[in-house]
C-alpha cells in the first residue's frame, strides 16, 4: 500500500525529471546568452555606425560651410552625394539655418522641403552633434521605437564664429545591422538547441547509468519484499551503486539466513509440537487404557469380594441353621437326625476352613509369598499314588469310579511334592464334584516332548503356561471327568485371577472356586502348564505338565549309574524265566519301584516282549483283568498290597488264573511263591540303592 | 388343591435345612436343586410361595423369579429370594426382578418362618 502510494507520487521517473530540469536550465542559460550577445552586438554595431556618421558629418560640415555661405547649392548637392557614396549612408541632407534643404542625397522626397522637425530646430540652435534614431520613412522625427535609421546631425559653422549657418544630417540604415543581429541570434539559437540536445542526450545516458541500477534495486526490493530472498544484484557497478548493491546483497543474504534459521526453528518447533502432541495422545491413550484396566481390576475385585462373601455365607448358612435347629428343637429330633445335623455342621466348618486356607494361599500368591520348593521327585509314587489313595474314599462316597493309568514308569520330575499334591487333589476334587454318581474320573500320566502337547491345542489353548522357555521333556497329568463340561466362553475365564470364582464353579456345591487360580500359580511357578479341554455335555479334561528332571533322568537311564552285577543277573534270570513260561509277547510288569520296572522293561523289549509297567498291587489286579497279559512279572514286596496277595487274587479269578506269574522276591520266600501258584521265582535283594531311592520317602 | 412352598437351592445342605425348618413349622415343602427344575415344578403345581436361591445352575433365581412374574398363571405367587449374595446392588437387582423379599444367608430360622407365615396368613384371609 505504502509502496504503491510512493510509486504514484513519483510517477515521473528520476530520468525524466533530470532531463526536464536540465533542459529548462539550459534553455534559460541560452536565452540569457542570446540576450546579452544580441545586445552587445547591437551596441557595437550602432557605435560603429555612429562613428562613421560623426566622421562623415564633421567632414561634410567643414567642406560644406563655404558652399553654404555662398549658397552654392549644386556643390552642396554634389558634396552630399559624394559623402553618401563614400560612407554608404542611407541618406545625406544639408539644410540651412531656416531648415531649407540645400543639398540632398538618398531622400529625393525631401527635395525643396523645409525641415522643421525637432532635430533641425535643435541642431541649428546648438553647437553639438546630435545622434538620434528614428523610423525610416517618417522623416527625421525622433522615435525610439522601430528605429531603423540612425541619424547624425551637425551644425555647419564658419571657422572662428559660433554662428550656425546650417545643418548636415547623415542617416544610416539599421536594417542591415538588424539583419546581422537576427542571423547571429539564429545561429546562437541553433547552437543552443544543439547544446540542449547534446546535454539531454548526455543526461539521459548518465541518468540511465544511475537509474538503471536503481530500477533494478527497486525491483529487487519489491522481490525481497514479496519474499524472494534468492534474488541477487550485479555488484560490478560503479561507486556508491556498487556499494549499495553489495550492501543489498548482503542484506538479502542475511535476511535469507535469518529467515532460513527462523524457518528451521519453526519447523523444529512444529516437529517438537507434533512429537509432543503425539506423545501426549499416546499418553492419553495409555492412561485411558490403564484407567480401563484399573476399572476392570476394580470390578473384578468387587466381583471377587462378592463371590468370596457368597462362598463364606453358604456353609455358614447351614452351620447356623442347623445349630439353631439343634438348640431349639432338640426335643423333637431323633438320634439319627441329631447325628446328621452335627455331621453337617462339622463338614461345613471344614469347608469354611478349606475356603479360608485357599483365600490365604491366594493372598500369598497376590503378595508374591507363595513359593514352591523345587526338587527332583518321582511323581507317581510321591504325588499321584498318595493322592489317589486319599481321594478314592471320597470317590466311593459319591459312587464315582476313580481310575489311574500310568502305562510306563514315569521319569522323575522337578517340583514340589506337597504343591503338586494340592494341584492334583484340586483337579480330582473338581472332577468328582462334576461327575454324577456312577460316572468315572480318570487320572492319566504320560511323557510329552513339549510343555503342552500339540494335540491339546488343536482347538485353542485355554489355561496358564509358565513364561520360562521350554526345556526338555515334561510329564503331563490328565484328569478327565464325564460331567456337564464347560462352555467355551467360560473356558477362557476359569483360570483368570478373580475370574475363576465366576458362576461356573461356585454355583456347584463345595467349590471354593479358588482352586484353579492357586493350581495355575503353582504349576507356572514350577515351569509347567495347566490347561483344560472341554465340551458341554462331554465332560472336561484338565491337564498339567511339569518338567522332567534331566539330571535325575540321566542318572536313572545311564546304564553305568547304579550298575550292579546282581541286578544284571536278576534281569537275565527274569528274561530267561519269561522265555520259558510266557504264553505270548505281552508282559505286565508290576513293581512299586520305577527304576526296577524300567530296567525290566528295557531288558525285555529287545527280546521281543511288549512290556507294560504298573505300580502297586491294587492296580496290578485291575490291569491284569483288563489287559489279559501273556505273563506277569510281580514284585513281592509292595507297600499297598503285597505281591503274594496279588498273586492269590489273580489265581482266584478265572480270567487270570492261568496267566503265568514270575515273582520277584526274597530268596527265602521262593517256597511260598511256588505254593501260591507262581510260575517262576527270581530272587531280588532288598534294599537296593538306586538313584531314585535317594528321594524315596522314608515312609 | 394343596398349599405348598417351593424351595430351590443348589446347595443340598442349605436345601435340607430350609426344608427341615419349614416342615417342622408345619408347611408342606417341595424342593428343587436348580432353576429350571423349580420353574417346571411351579408350573406343574402352583405354589403358595416360592423361595429361590439366586446362584443356581441351568436357570438362576432371578430368571426363575422373572419367569414366574411374567407367567399369567403364576404372577400372583410371592417370590422370596434367599441368597448368600449380600451386596446392596445385588439386592436391588433381586427386587428389580420382581422378588417380594430379599433374604440374605445366613438367615435366622425364626425370622424365615415368620416371613413365610405372613404369606400364609394373608392367603388364608
Amino acid at each position: 500500500m505504502n509502496l504503491h502510494l510512493r510509486h504514484d507520487r513519483s510517477r515521473l521517473s528520476i530520468q525524466s525529471r533530470f532531463m526536464i530540469y536540465f533542459g529548462l536550465v539550459l534553455i534559460g542559460i541560452m536565452l540569457l546568452v542570446m540576450f546579452v550577445a544580441g545586445h552587445r552586438q547591437q551596441n557595437s554595431a550602432m557605435g560603429q555606425i555612429e562613428k562613421r556618421g560623426i566622421v562623415a558629418a564633421q567632414s561634410l560640415a567643414s567642406v560644406a560651410s563655404q558652399a553654404l555661405l555662398n549658397y552654392d547649392y549644386p556643390s552642396l548637392q554634389r558634396l552630399a552625394e559624394e559623402v553618401r557614396a563614400q560612407t554608404g549612408a542611407n541618406y545625406v541632407i544639408i539644410h540651412d539655418k531656416e531648415g531649407a534643404v540645400a543639398g540632398l542625397s538618398g531622400r529625393a522626397d525631401l527635395q525643396g522641403e523645409k525641415l522643421e522637425d525637432i532635430v533641425s530646430q535643435r541642431v541649428v540652435g546648438a553647437s553639438d552633434i546630435v545622434v538620434q534614431r528614428h523610423a525610416s520613412g517618417v522623416g527625421p522625427v525622433p522615435s525610439a521605437d522601430n528605429a531603423d535609421v540612425l541619424e547624425v546631425a551637425m551644425p555647419v559653422r564658419v571657422s572662428g564664429s559660433d554662428t550656425s549657418w546650417g545643418t548636415v544630417r547623415v542617416g544610416f540604415s539599421l536594417a542591415e545591422m538588424r539583419h546581422e543581429l537576427t542571423g547571429t541570434l539564429r545561429d546562437l539559437t541553433l547552437l543552443g538547441l544543439f547544446a540542449v540536445a547534446v546535454v539531454l542526450f548526455s543526461a539521459r545516458y548518465l541518468t540511465s547509468r544511475i537509474t538503471g541500477p536503481l530500477r533494478e534495486l527497486a525491483e529487487a526490493t519489491a522481490l525481497v519484499a514479496s519474499g524472494q530472498l534468492d534474488h541477487r544484484l550485479k555488484e560490478d557497478l560503479v561507486g556508491e551503486l556498487g556499494d549499495t548493491a553489495r550492501s543489498f546483497n548482503k542484506m538479502t543474504a542475511d535476511l535469507r539466513r535469518s529467515r532460513d534459521a527462523i524457518r528451521y526453528q519453526n519447523q523444529h518447533l512444529e516437529n517438537m509440537v507434533q512429537e509432543r502432541t503425539a506423545a501426549l495422545r499416546q499418553k492419553a491413550r495409555e492412561l485411558e487404557k490403564a484407567n480401563a484396566e484399573l476399572k476392570e481390576v476394580d470390578r473384578l475385585k468387587s466381583d471377587f469380594l462378592s463371590n468370596v462373601s457368597h462362598e463364606l455365607r453358604t456353609p455358614l448358612t447351614s452351620i447356623r441353621s442347623f445349630t439353631e435347629i439343634l438348640r431349639e428343637q432338640d426335643a423333637t429330633l431323633d438320634k439319627a437326625e441329631r447325628e446328621e445335623f452335627l455331621d453337617i455342621i462339622s463338614n461345613q466348618s471344614d469347608r469354611l476352613t478349606r475356603l479360608i486356607g485357599d483365600l490365604l494361599d491366594l493372598s500369598k500368591i497376590e503378595s508374591g509369598e507363595f513359593s514352591c520348593n523345587i526338587e527332583p521327585l518321582p511323581l507317581d509314587s510321591l504325588v499321584i499314588g498318595p493322592c489317589m489313595e486319599t481321594l478314592r474314599r471320597l470317590a466311593e462316597e459319591q459312587d464315582v469310579l476313580l481310575e489311574a493309568e500310568m502305562p510306563k514308569p514315569l521319569p522323575p520330575v522337578l517340583g514340589d511334592a506337597d504343591r503338586l499334591s494340592q494341584v492334583l487333589t484340586n483337579l480330582v476334587d473338581n472332577a468328582l464334584k462334576f461327575t454324577p454318581a456312577g460316572g468315572t474320573v480318570r487320572v492319566r500320566a504320560f511323557v510329552s516332548d513339549s510343555r503342552v502337547p500339540a494335540e491339546s491345542i488343536e482347538h485353542g489353548f485355554h489355561g496358564l503356561e509358565s513364561d520360562t522357555p521350554e526345556n526338555g521333556r515334561y510329564v503331563v497329568v490328565e484328569v478327565s471327568d464325564c460331567g456337564i463340561g464347560i462352555a467355551d466362553e467360560h473356558l477362557k475365564i476359569i483360570f483368570e485371577k478373580f475370574g475363576q470364582v465366576g458362576e461356573v464353579l461356585t454355583s456347584k456345591p463345595q467349590g471354593t472356586g479358588l482352586g484353579l487360580a492357586i493350581s495355575g500359580n503353582i504349576i507356572t511357578q514350577l515351569g509347567g502348564a495347566l490347561w483344560v479341554q472341554s465340551e458341554v455335555g462331554k465332560g472336561s479334561r484338565f491337564f498339567f505338565s511339569v518338567p522332567v528332571s534331566r539330571e535325575m533322568e540321566r542318572l536313572t537311564r545311564d546304564p553305568m549309574a547304579g550298575h550292579d552285577p546282581r541286578i544284571d543277573a536278576m534281569m537275565e534270570e527274569v528274561a530267561d524265566s519269561l522265555n520259558e513260561v510266557a504264553l505270548g509277547q505281552r508282559v505286565l510288569v508290576v513293581d512299586d519301584d520305577e527304576s526296577t520296572t524300567q530296567r525290566i522293561i528295557e531288558t525285555l523289549e529287545p527280546l521281543g516282549f511288549r512290556a507294560i509297567g504298573c505300580y502297586g498291587g491294587s492296580e496290578a489286579v485291575r490291569r491284569a483283568r483288563e489287559l489279559r497279559p501273556d505273563a506277569i512279572v510281580l514284585a513281592a514286596l509292595m507297600p499297598d498290597i503285597s505281591g503274594y496277595d496279588v498273586l492269590r487274587m489273580l489265581k482266584s479269578e478265572p480270567e487270570t488264573a492261568d496267566t503265568p506269574v514270575v515273582i520277584l522276591g526274597p530268596a527265602a520266600e521262593a517256597r511260598m511263591a511256588y505254593d501260591l501258584g507262581a510260575a517262576r521265582h527270581v530272587a531280588k535283594d532288598q534294599p537296593r540303592m538306586t538313584a531314585t531311592a535317594v528321594v524315596q520317602p522314608s515312609a | 388343591m394343596s398349599r405348598y412352598i417351593l424351595v430351590a437351592d443348589d446347595d443340598p445342605l442349605v436345601l435340607r435345612s430350609i426344608t427341615f425348618i419349614l416342615q417342622k413349622a408345619g408347611f408342606e415343602v417341595r424342593s428343587a436343586t436348580n432353576g429350571a427344575e423349580a420353574l417346571a415344578l411351579a408350573r406343574e403345581h402352583k405354589p403358595t410361595l416360592a423361595m429361590l436361591d439366586v446362584m443356581m445352575p441351568e436357570m438362576d433365581g432371578l430368571e426363575v423369579c422373572r419367569a414366574i412374574k411374567m407367567d399369567p398363571d403364576l404372577t400372583d405367587v410371592p417370590v422370596y429370594l434367599v441368597t448368600a449374595r449380600a451386596m446392596a446392588s445385588e439386592r436391588e437387582r433381586g427386587l428389580a426382578a420382581g422378588a417380594d423379599e430379599y433374604i440374605t444367608k445366613p438367615f435366622v430360622n425364626k425370622e424365615l418362618i415368620e416371613k413365610v407365615q405372613a404369606i400364609f396368613d394373608a392367603a388364608a384371609c
